[in-house]
This record gives structure tokens, C-alpha cells and sequence, in this order.
């Protein structure tokens, strides 16, 4: 009783209403940064992860020989101080072969990662949501490219381009998004029933809000999934066509073109395949945790990360 | 019912369950004892995770194998605690059967009924194949389903959810059980439904001379059916009084509450429920404490040091009436302490809009002649329509100003149907929709649909669905005002009045929905209706999907909303009591038609239609002695008559 009975026009001042702003609202993302950081090796994986990017950046600056240089006086040699990875057969040295060759690959990964998960999702959900004729005519379309035989579509055109990392990237989208759409499209058909989703249409929010708001965030931790095994999907796509000749060209390196070559000497010199291989597991399982720990931390049902 | 014998059915003795979780050990079942006698009803009621349900499996033996169960349960002289699942075995579906709640779940849908009747009888029995086949027809003619011989091939899925719920029966039946367990058995039914099921379950136990343990969380289940009366909070029973003692007689402020809380379908007067504050406790590390204490409004320090145990209390009456409350004493009936209510409540205050007669206010939705027909279509590859079927059948009614309309009808009558057609503003050929003034007929493009949506917002059923579960309650609650255009700040100001307005922390605006109990999800629902200002308000069953304290005090929300911000309703509900206690103006409707429609009370005091008065006395009354003594009246379809129940 006595709070109620304190003179008022004494505490006006300390006293501020009680529907005021009492604390500065945390955005979502905050939110979402201390779910993450609160897993342990999802935050090892971004280190692993931003370890290789920098990598790949500051490789080609610290090492002493251009990827294209050939030095005749070291042919084939192992790791040493004067070559830190060893070189091939031909004289380059592997160190800024695998640092730009990690680049190279990063860049077709992610770009044909981010485009297919991003092109899949928006159709996935938009034709579900919208239904009627669009959902009809895209399955229509999306059932007509799964038949076509995709991968030769790709070898051609990748062969055609010279073996331009950015027209590789652009036809490994265009073959890789469709199955996804499909996938997203059976997910998103559910959600289109959901009564938030209804809620969101009596208030009068558009049609492609809604899809961006309401339906593409829930299925949010699939997409996680989907960018993170398309980052691996692609290199190994991108490796395949290297392998037979199809992908990145001399004098441009993948650490695809890398593998493959290296995998031919693996008992003469191991070196060639070992170095650009662990580049390569290295990305792939520190997406992996990244994944694992970003899809923690967006889904507010999943035990993990469970508290605000 | 009048078989007394000296030795109990069933005798349970401290029964504790616990299960191992992440959390830590979670108390399900904290010392329940009670004796069953044959022929008796035993009725557990409790709210969702009370317990009731927990103990019901315990006694049958399902719980899962990880549950650590002690105390002692003695079946006809036998101690189950200990006994091996396949022992157990040899009781379940002989000695003692369970109903489930779910009828369309509880029968495999891949064997026909007979099949799964004649199951039940040789697995316990040596019967021939002829035998068992006549016993099973006689069950299902004894339940009540027509033509038994035929329906014996029938699949589930031929039956509707009552019939599939009187097999249920009949298989519980089958072998002359000692105890019949009813967990929740009519909740996922119609009350009409219910009414019959409730009867059938008392001719079961007239027939078998079983004892009947009701689980379920409605009181007036418990009021028409229970001998004895236990009521369960947090895991542990706080009353325990035959049923008459119980409903007038109560001594502790739970079952007060619990009572308070419903409303009541006999009864005109329109004062506000008894809302129970807060929350059930998590059942981990309870503290030594009375668990009711943080939301007992005569809560004393005593409370707070150490828990009460289940004593006997004097009630001026010789009936046995145990209570855990330490002022069980000081209680007296029509739950009054010291002469006054334990649970004060506010009154509904009154606006100037109810004292302006009704044809004076303006109307805010009017609907004209709605129709909804559905094509039938036939064909595997070129559908082709073979015929139509009307779920709704041309309905016109007005909400006006400060008022609310209910709409009510079991499954299937086409509530919810005319529900979606209002808020799709569907085009009608020969009738029309009006909306705060503006017909839908004369909508063209998509921005006066978006400005019209700003007058007529919705509050769905589940509480869960209905909220994004990725945006925080911030961002839901300040969608549709985003929608219609208001700047982020502005809608930021007002989420935290509309906050405050429908009795949330303002402080929790960046929580997620997952954070917050039923109860508050559907007052975040409520307060991201009301965020536009709109003029009316669309109900889809709001409360059926939470418990009955929590219910209460949405309830009491919605009354004093409307009074405070003049609005109106559109209430779609399949619970008459919830009906007659929020609305004004009621239709009842029935095969995609208003058999009646009129002021709440003429139709609930009155009712002329055959249709409404089966459906009005189907609805069970929290008062044991109002509820036995009550004639009920069937409903016949195809003449469209009612008459009373022969007995």
C-alpha cells in the first residue's frame, strides 16, 4: 500500500509513464546473434570459414610465386621453404594455386548457391501461395526441365564460354534450381493453410508480402540447409566438369581442376591432392556447423536455442 | 447403479509418477488415494497438465517405460504396481478398458469394426468364430448403431465421429469390464453428441455393473455423471467430496475458481466470470509450498512455507469432503470467506451505446441472402460437376454498434463457412455483404479492399496457429497497421498501448509467440485485431481452444473491450454457455440455415425451434441436482420433431 500513498508531486520527475519505452527494443537480428554465438561450434565454423576466405584473399599476396609462374628449377617438388605447398609436375607452385584456386571456387560456390536457394524459394513459395494457373503453369515448367538432360546443357555451354568462371556459375543455377522449387513448393503448400497466413490475407497484406514475410521465413531452416549443401553441391559439380574437362581452364585454377589433377600423382606426389582436398573438406564441414547453428538460431521451436 | 459392495473395485494408495526430462524430473502425479466401488463414477477433473490423464494411464499400465511410478493400486484384490507388461496384458480389455478421447484415432483404420470387435473378445476369450460374431452384434445393437449386422463390414471411416466413439464403447464393453476408464471421452464431440455418448456410457455401466473412472475437464460432465468428485491441480488432488458436497459445498479457492469460471447456460445474469490470475506451476522442483498459492487470491503466509495436505473439513454436512487448504475451514458455501466472495470481481461496466435502443445504432455488418454451394465434381482426368452441395442456404442478419452476434451450430451446420465468405468479401449473385457502409459488391480494385480490411478484422480458434511463430509479438501485432500503411513508429507506440489494453507486459514486445501460455497468445491475437480500429470484430471460436480459468478471463476481456472501444462482434462458437454469456443477439444454425435467430435470451429461455431446444438440453449444467433432474429432449432429422428420452 505505501507506493500508493507516496506524495505524487514529489517523484513526477524520476517516475516515468508506464507506457513508455522502458528499454530500447531488440531488433530481430540481435536476437538472432546471441542464439548463435551461444553455439559453440557453429562459431568455431564461421572462424574455420572466415579462416578460408582470408585465405583466399591474402593467399595470392604473400606468396612468393604467381599461380601461373613456372619455375623449371622445381619440378614436382614437396612442400619446402622456398615452396610451402610443393609444386606440380609443370613448376607452379600449389600455395597460389590453392589460395586462388579456394577463391575461385568460394566465388562459383557461393553465387550458385545464393542464386539457386534464392530463385527456388521465391518460386517454391510463390506458387503455392498464389496457387490457381502460376502454381500450374511453374510445375508445368519445373516437370518439363527435369527431364531435359541438364548436365549436358551445362558441358556445352560451360565449353562454348571458354570455361568463364561466371558462365559456369549462371548455368549451374539454371540446372540446379528447379528441384529445389519443387521440394520448397510441397513444404510452402502446407504453410498456405496455416491461420497466420490466412490472418496476414484478412489484414490486407499483399500477395509477395506475404510470401516474403510469413511464408519464406518458416521454412527458413530448409533454405539454411539447402545453401549450405549447395555450397558443397556446386564444388562438386564444378569439379566433375574440371575432372572431365569441361569447368574452369588452364591457366585459371579450381581447387575442382586441383583435385582432379592432383588425385592422378596421389602416390608419386600426395602433396598435390592432400593440400587442395583439406582446403575443400575444410569448407565443406565448417559450412556444415555454420549451417547447423544458424538453423539453431532462426527457429524459435528448436530445443538448442529454444530461449529468447 | 445401487450394487454396494463391502470391498473397492479399485483402491489407489499415494500414487506418485515422475518422468525424467531435460529439465530435470517432472512430477507428474503427486499422492493420489482414492477407493472405487463397483458401479460407482469416479469423476477427476482438472485442467491440461493437472495430472488426471497421468494417473488414468498409470492405474491401466501404458505409461511409458521411463515414467517412475510408486504407491500402491489394488484392482479386485490384486496389486498392479510391479505386474510385467504381459501380465498387464491379461487385464487390459478383460478386467478393466479405457475410452480414449479421440474416436477417429482410437479405431485401426484398416480392419473392419467387426474385425477389431472380435478382437477384443477371443484375445481374452475361447470363444468360435460364430459366437464371437453374435456377441459383437449384440454389442453394437446394445451402443446403438443401426442395422449391426451390416455395420459389422464396415470400415471406420464409414462412421461418423459419435458412431466410431459408440464402437469405442462397445469394445470397452466386450468383456464385462470391472472398470471402465473415460479419458476426456467427449471432448472432441458435438454436445449433442455428448449427450448421447454420456448416456451410453451410464447404460454401459447399468449393463456390466462396472465401475466408471470420468476423466475430463468439464464441469458439467462431472456434474451429470460423478458419484464422487476429485479435483486435481498441479498434479495433485485438492478436493475430493461426493459430487452434491463438492458443487455446494466448496472449500478450496481452486474448485471455487474452477467453477466461477464457467459460464452457465441456464442463466441470464451478465456478470463477469472468475478469472484465476497466472498460470499453472511447471511440475519441476516444485517448491515446498502450496503450488496454488501465486494464484490464490486469499493466498497467507502459510501458504508459502509448506504445502497443505488433503484433510478431512466439516461442512455441517456427514458426507466425507477432504480439502488441501490451510483456510479450508474459514470458507464457507457459495464460496464466501468472512461474507465476502473469495474471487472479487469487477463489474462489467456499462456504455452509453447499450443504453441507445438497438434500431438507433448504426448498423456495422450487414449481410443479405449469403449462399456458399460447393461443386460436387466426378472423373479422374476431365472433372466434370455432377452436382452442388449448399453449405450455406441464404442467411441475412445485421450487427450493429456495441453489440455482439453469435452464430452458433455443431460441426458441419456452415458457421465457419459463412464466416470465410464474409471475410473473403465474397461477391454474392443475389444478396450482399455490407461492411461498415460499404457493400463488397461495389469493390474493384485492390487498394478499397485493403482500406476496407481496416474495419473488419479476425481472432482465430487456435492460438498457436494463428501467430507467425518467426515474427516476435512486436512485429505481429503491428502487421496489419504496416499493411494499411501507418509508419513504424507510430505502429510501435500503439503495440505498446494495445499491450497494456489487453493486459500484457509491454515489456515483452520482443518475445516470440512460443513464449508466452494459450491465454496470452490469444490476447496477442486480440490486440492485433484490435491495432486498426476496427469497427467490427470477427470471433472464430476464440476461447475453445484453452482451458477454463484462462478461458474466463479472455472472456472478460472481450466484454470489457467492447464496451470500452464501442465495438462489435461477430461471435462463432459451438458452446451455447460461452454464447449466452458474451452475446446479445444469437442464430442458431443448422444445415447451412438460421433455425432461429433473436435476442440472446428470448432464444436461450424460449427457444421455438425443435432444433435448439434438443441442442439447449444437451448442454450439460455445472449443478449436480439441476442436471439430473432434467428432462432431455432428442432431435429428430429427417421429421424435424423433437421428443423427450425415453428412459
Amino acid at each position: 500500500m505505501s507506493s500508493e500513498m507516496i506524495d505524487p508531486t514529489l517523484h513526477t520527475a524520476e517516475q516515468p509513464a508506464p507506457v513508455a519505452v522502458q528499454r530500447k527494443r531488440m531488433s530481430t537480428f540481435a536476437l538472432y546473434y546471441r542464439r548463435f554465438m551461444r553455439n559453440k561450434p557453429a562459431v568455431f565454423g564461421v572462424i574455420v570459414f572466415l579462416a578460408l576466405v582470408l585465405f583466399s584473399i591474402v593467399g595470392p599476396l604473400v606468396a612468393r610465386y604467381d599461380h601461373i609462374y613456372l619455375d623449371f628449377l622445381n619440378l614436382g617438388t614437396p612442400p619446402s621453404g622456398e615452396h610451402w605447398f610443393g609444386t606440380t609436375p609443370a613448376g607452379n607452385d600449389l600455395f597460389a594455386q590453392v589460395s586462388i584456386g579456394l577463391q575461385r571456387s568460394l566465388m562459383i560456390a557461393v553465387t550458385v548457391s545464393v542464386g539457386t536457394t534464392a530463385l527456388s524459394a521465391v518460386v517454391g513459395t510463390a506458387a503455392a501461395y498464389f496457387g490457381g494457373r502460376t502454381e500450374k503453369f511453374t510445375l508445368l515448367l519445373i516437370h518439363f526441365l527435369m527431364v531435359i538432360p541438364t548436365f549436358l546443357i551445362l558441358a556445352l555451354v560451360s565449353n562454348t564460354a571458354g570455361g568463364d568462371w561466371r558462365v559456369i556459375a549462371l548455368a549451374l543455377i539454371f540446372i540446379g534450381w528447379f528441384f529445389q522449387a519443387r521440394v520448397i513448393w510441397t513444404m510452402a503448400l502446407s504453410l498456405r493453410e496455416r491461420e497466420y497466413v490466412e490472418a496476414a490475407r484478412y489484414m490486407g497484406v499483399r500477395g509477395m508480402t506475404i510470401v516474403m514475410r510469413h511464408l519464406l521465413p518458416n521454412i527458413g531452416s530448409l533454405l539454411v540447409i539447402n545453401f549450405t549443401l549447395g555450397v558443397v553441391a556446386a564444388v562438386m559439380t564444378e569439379t566433375g566438369l574440371s575432372f572431365i574437362g569441361f569447368g574452369v581452364k588452364i591457366p585459371d585454377v579450381s581447387l575442382g581442376s586441383l583435385i582432379g589433377s592432383g588425385a592422378n600423382s596421389i602416390t608419386s606426389a600426395p602433396w598435390l591432392f592432400y593440400f587442395p582436398a583439406a582446403a575443400l573438406v575444410l569448407l565443406t564441414v565448417s559450412m556444415a556447423l555454420v549451417a547447423d547453428g544458424l538453423r539453431d538460431a532462426l527457429d524459435p521451436t528448436s530445443a538448442a536455442g529454444g530461449r529468447a | 447403479m445401487t450394487t454396494i459392495s463391502s470391498s473397492p473395485v479399485l483402491s489407489v494408495r499415494d500414487l506418485r509418477v515422475s518422468f525424467p526430462s531435460e529439465a530435470g524430473r517432472v512430477d507428474a502425479v503427486r499422492g493420489v488415494s482414492f477407493d472405487l466401488e463397483a458401479g460407482k463414477t469416479l469423476g477427476i477433473v482438472g485442467e491440461s497438465g493437472s495430472g488426471k490423464s497421468v494417473t488414468s494411464l498409470a492405474i491401466i499400465g501404458l505409461l511409458d517405460d521411463n515414467a517412475k511410478v510408486t504407491g500402491s493400486i489394488v484392482f479386485d484384490g490384486e496389486e498392479l504396481l510391479g505386474k510385467s507388461d504381459k501380465q498387464m496384458s491379461m487385464i487390459r480389455g478383460n478386467g478393466m478398458t479405457m475410452v480414449f478421447q479421440d474416436p477417429l484415432t482410437s479405431l485401426t483404420p484398416v480392419f473392419t469394426i467387426g474385425d477389431q470387435l472380435i478382437e477384443a473378445l477371443t484375445v481374452h476369450r475361447n470363444l468360435s468364430k460364430k459366437e464371437s460374431w453374435d456377441r459383437s452384434v449384440e454389442l453394437l445393437s446394445l451402443v446403438g448403431i443401426p442395422e449391426p449386422e451390416k455395420r459389422m463390414k464396415s470400415f471406420p471411416h464409414e462412421f461418423s465421429g459419435g458412431m466410431r466413439q459408440r464402437v469405442v464403447i462397445a469394445i470397452a464393453m466386450a468383456n464385462n469390464p470391472k472398470l471402465i476408464i473415460c479419458d476426456e471421452p467427449t471432448t472432441a464431440l458435438d454436445v449433442t453428441i455428448q449427450a448421447q455418448i454420456l448416456d451410453l456410457i451410464e447404460k454401459a455401466q447399468g449393463e456390466t455393473g462396472a465401475a466408471v473412472i470420468m476423466i475430463t475437464h468439464d464441469m458439467g460432465v462431472v456434474a451429470r455423471t460423478a458419484d464422487d468428485v476429485i479435483v486435481m491441480y498441479a498434479g495433485k488432488p485438492v478436493e475430493h467430496a461426493e459430487a452434491r458436497e463438492l458443487f455446494h459445498r466448496t472449500r478450496m479457492p481452486y474448485s471455487i475458481g474452477l467453477l466461477g469460471a464457467i459460464p452457465r447456460v441456464d442463466k441470464a445474469e451478465k456478470q463477469p466470470l472468475v478469472p484465476i490470475k497466472g498460470n499453472p506451476p511447471l511440475l519441476i522442483d516444485l517448491p515446498h509450498a502450496c503450488p496454488f498459492a501465486d494464484r490464490c487470491p486469499i493466498v497467507v503466509d502459510a501458504c508459502r512455507a509448506s504445502e497443505p495436505e488433503l484433510l478431512p473439513v466439516v461442512t455441517g454436512t456427514d458426507a466425507a469432503h477432504t480439502a488441501a487448504c490451510f483456510r479450508a475451514a474459514e470458507i464457507e458455501d457459495g464460496g464466501l470467506i468472512g461474507g465476502l466472495p473469495v474471487y472479487p470481481v469487477a463489474e462489467i461496466p456499462q456504455s452509453a451505446l447499450t443504453l441507445t435502443p438497438r434500431e438507433q445504432r448504426p448498423v456495422t455488418l450487414e449481410v443479405r441472402n449469403l449462399t456458399k454451394t460447393f461443386p460436387l465434381m466426378k472423373g479422374a482426368i476431365f472433372k466434370r460437376k455432377v452436382g452442388e452441395v449448399h453449405a450455406v442456404k441464404g442467411i441475412s442478419f445485421d450487427v450493429r454498434e456495441g453489440e455482439t452476434m453469435a452464430i452458433v451450430g455443431e460441426s458441419g451446420s456452415g458457421k465457419t463457412t459463412t464466416l470465410l465468405q464474409i471475410m473473403d468479401f465474397a461477391k454474392q449473385d443475389d444478396g450482399d455483404i455490407v461492411v461498415a457502409g460499404t457493400s463488397v459488391g461495389d469493390i474493384t480494385s485492390g487498394a478499397q479492399e485493403r482500406a476496407l480490411r481496416r474495419d473488419i478484422q479476425i481472432v482465430f480458434q487456435d492460438p498457436m496457429g494463428a501467430l507467425d511463430p518467426r515474427m516476435t509479438v512486436s512485429a505481429i501485432i503491428a502487421e496489419p497497421m504496416i499493411a494499411i500503411g501507418v509508419s513504424r513508429a507510430d505502429a510501435h507506440v500503439r503495440v505498446q498501448e494495445l499491450m497494456d489494453l489487453v493486459g500484457l507486459n509491454p515489456a515483452h514486445l520482443d518475445r516470440f509467440p512460443g513464449a508466452f501460455s494459450g491465454g496470452q497468445r490469444q490476447r496477442i491475437g486480440i490486440a492485433r485485431a484490435l491495432s486498426t480500429n476496427p469497427k467490427i470484430v470477427v470471433l472464430d471460436e476464440p476461447v475453445s481452444a484453452l482451458d477454463v480459468s484462462i478461458q474466463a478471463g479472455v472472456i472478460n476481456l472481450l466484454d470489457e473491450l467492447k464496451v470500452k472501444l464501442g465495438l462489435s462482434y461477430l461471435f462463432v462458437a459451438h458452446d451455447l454457455s460461452v454464447v449466452r454469456h458474451i452475446a446479445d443477439r444469437v442464430a442458431v444454425m443448422y444445415l447451412g440455415e438460421f433455425v432461429e435467430h433473436g435476442d440472446v435470451d428470448e432464444v436461450f429461455d424460449n427457444p421455438q425451434h425443435p432444433y435448439t431446444k434438443a441442442l439447449l438440453s444437451a448442454i450439460p449444467v455445472p449443478d449436480p441436482d439441476i442436471e439430473r433432474g432434467r428432462q432431455r429432449i432428442i432431435f429428430d432429422a429427417k421429421t424435424m420433431t423433437t421428443q423427450p428420452l425415453a428412459s
